[in-house]
């Protein structure tokens, strides 16, 4: 029974997301949506935290940021086209990325943490306090991007159904980047710098290099979610770079289990659902939520992934 | 035909501690090079300094004649300056082809690669199959490098330096905690190997040293205080008191 059932589960799940929006509420649609929006973020940071070993604490900027500039570049009244506008976003991140990156990478161990965290808060405190950016309102995007095929068929992003079909695609093309980094040459390096970074510069690997090419290419995906999340929710505001948002996430990556394909996948998932849960039941949700954090971490200690049932069969 | 890798009145100074000074030596293919003294005698700081892990306070080193004082471990490495450590520095958690795939795949240029998966280039495993097949290592190919014993995770050390191809190679006591059997493979493998590089190699087992060494150099307190063929050296008194009268082995 148990191997039948691991042996469809995948599919099971996958035929599960694509017909969930026949289901029509749209309160769960749109629940469903960010759920899969946090798990490209989530992904992000498990490429530097699980597959490399930089734990960070500012990777909400990016996330964030990402938002930021698609609200900046959105015009009041005409909408932007869909892949300009993702893609000026994603750019204009990797762009930070280098910069932030170039910096904290200068840095290990704690420091690295501190300084990602400094830079991050940095951040939030220059889109908090100036004008340039709508302050601590922050932004609304008033004209969502769109995309026209041929006057035949039209993404409206504004329609749950097409946001939720359009991040389904992004999240199952951004894994797939994802896998595929981790499995080439570059990720194998990659994996050495997180088991031994030592020995991996005495064999010749210029290891600052690589590591500032997966900061931004994480960041880069982290503008992916960060760019949906702002399109899904209309508005930005300096909270989406603010540290707690890298905090919970990371949490994420924890739960689930870091270094993992679908460790980020189990993770986000469970924490939302359960956030989302309890604070239906009671408004001391946050007590429960820790209750249930305590438990993963005292019994399955490398993460959701070791449950059985998502282990491969032998 | 000239020295692959020179020292010229190397120093070191650890905040005012003199921990090597004034070490000059040379090694060029096909020869070994060892380099004894007692414990604290600044051997290994001697290999840091080589391999560019540590910057000398003073004096020179040369890399087949260029001269690359000042650069950082992986310079060392790209210029051809291969090394192991005296504690075991490898990949625990990889298998034991992985570890050496990540070496071999600094040579190849293909590691800014994201796309293909590694296992296309098939390159990189030939090249590993055939270091870990010199070191007859080649049966624990897919055994992750925490689970080997101590011994075989000494070579799996020994093959990380080898597979990046070096035209150096400096051996950290490659021996250390080994038992006799093996010892007596890897120096059976030193021997087969030498042709191909120029060896300098710390070691505090003296039947090896004996029985590798083309030339020695003993070092006391950071200083060369004996430096000839191994005969020569062995009859030396200055050497006797220092360091082989303290006992056979140390």
């Amino acid at each position: 029974m148990n191997a039948i059932l691991r042996k469809f589960l995948p599919g099971l799940i996958c035929l599960a997301l694509v017909c969930l929006p026949l289901w029509g509420d749209r309160f769960y649609i749109q629940f469903a949506s960010k759920i899969l929006v946090m798990i490209i973020f989530v992904s992000s940071l498990n490429l530097l935290v699980g597959f490399t070993g930089l734990v960070s604490l500012g990777h909400a900027a990016f996330f964030g940021f990402s938002g930021y500039v698609l609200a900046i570049l959105s015009p009041l009244n005409a909408s932007m086209n869909f892949f300009v506008a993702l893609l000026t976003s994603i750019l204009s991140v990797g762009v930070l990325g280098l910069i932030f990156g170039a910096l904290v990478l200068r840095t290990k161990g704690i420091f690295f943490i501190m300084s990602t965290l400094a830079l991050g808060e940095m951040l939030f405190y220059f889109l908090h306090d100036t004008n340039l950016a709508g302050g601590s309102d922050g932004m609304y995007i008033n004209a969502r991007p769109s995309l026209s095929l041929f006057d035949w068929w039209h993404l409206d992003l504004a329609n749950v159904v097409h946001f939720y079909y359009l991040t389904l695609i992004l999240l199952f093309l951004v894994l797939i980047v994802i896998r595929r980094i981790i499995y080439s040459p570059f990720g194998r390096v990659l994996a050495g710098i997180r088991v031994n970074e030592h020995r991996t510069k005495a064999i010749g690997y210029n290891t600052y290099k690589f590591k500032l090419v997966c900061f931004v290419i994480a960041s880069m995906i982290a503008a992916v979610g960060g760019f949906l999340a702002a399109v899904q929710y209309g508005v930005v505001n300096p909270e989406m770079v603010g540290w707690h948002v890298s905090g919970h996430a990371l949490m994420m990556v924890i739960l689930g289990g870091k270094g993992t394909m679908l460790g980020p996948i189990l993770g986000t998932t469970t924490l939302m659902l359960v956030e989302e849960g309890f604070q239906m039941l009671t408004k001391h949700w946050q007590l429960l939520t820790g209750v249930v954090i305590v438990l993963v971490a005292l019994f399955l200690p490398k993460g959701l992934v070791e449950l059985k049932l998502f282990k491969k069969a032998p | 035909m000239g020295s692959l890798i020179q020292a010229r009145g190397l120093a070191k100074n650890f905040s005012g501690l003199a921990a090597v000074s004034g070490v000059t030596l040379s090694c060029e293919r096909g020869m070994i090079h060892a380099v004894i003294g007692p414990n604290g005698a600044g051997k290994s700081t001697l290999i840091n300094l080589l391999s560019g892990e540590l910057r000398p306070t003073e004096g020179r080193i040369l890399v087949d004649g260029m001269d690359v004082t000042g650069y950082g471990p992986t310079k060392m490495s790209l210029l051809g300056v291969g090394r192991s450590y005296q504690r075991t520095n490898i990949y625990p958690n990889l298998s034991v082809l992985e570890n050496c795939n990540i070496a071999v795949q600094s040579r190849l240029e293909i590691s800014m690669r994201f796309w293909g998966a590694v296992t296309s280039y098939p390159d990189v495993e030939v090249g590993s199959r055939q270091v870990l097949q010199r070191l007859q290592l080649d049966s624990l190919g897919h055994k992750k490098a925490s689970e080997l014993s101590h011994g075989e995770q000494r070579q799996v050390e020994i093959a990380l330096a080898l597979a990046t191809e070096p035209k150096v190679l400096l051996l950290d006591e490659p021996l250390a905690g080994m038992g006799a059997e093996e010892s007596l493979r890897i120096v059976e493998l030193l021997r087969s190997i030498q042709s191909d590089f120029a060896m300098i190699l710390v070691e505090h087992d003296m039947d090896a040293v004996f029985a590798l060494a083309d030339h020695l150099t003993v070092m006391l307190n950071g200083e060369v205080i004996e430096s000839g063929r191994p005969e020569i050296v062995r009859a030396s008194r200055r050497v006797q008191e220092a360091y082989l009268g303290e006992g056979p082995n140390e």
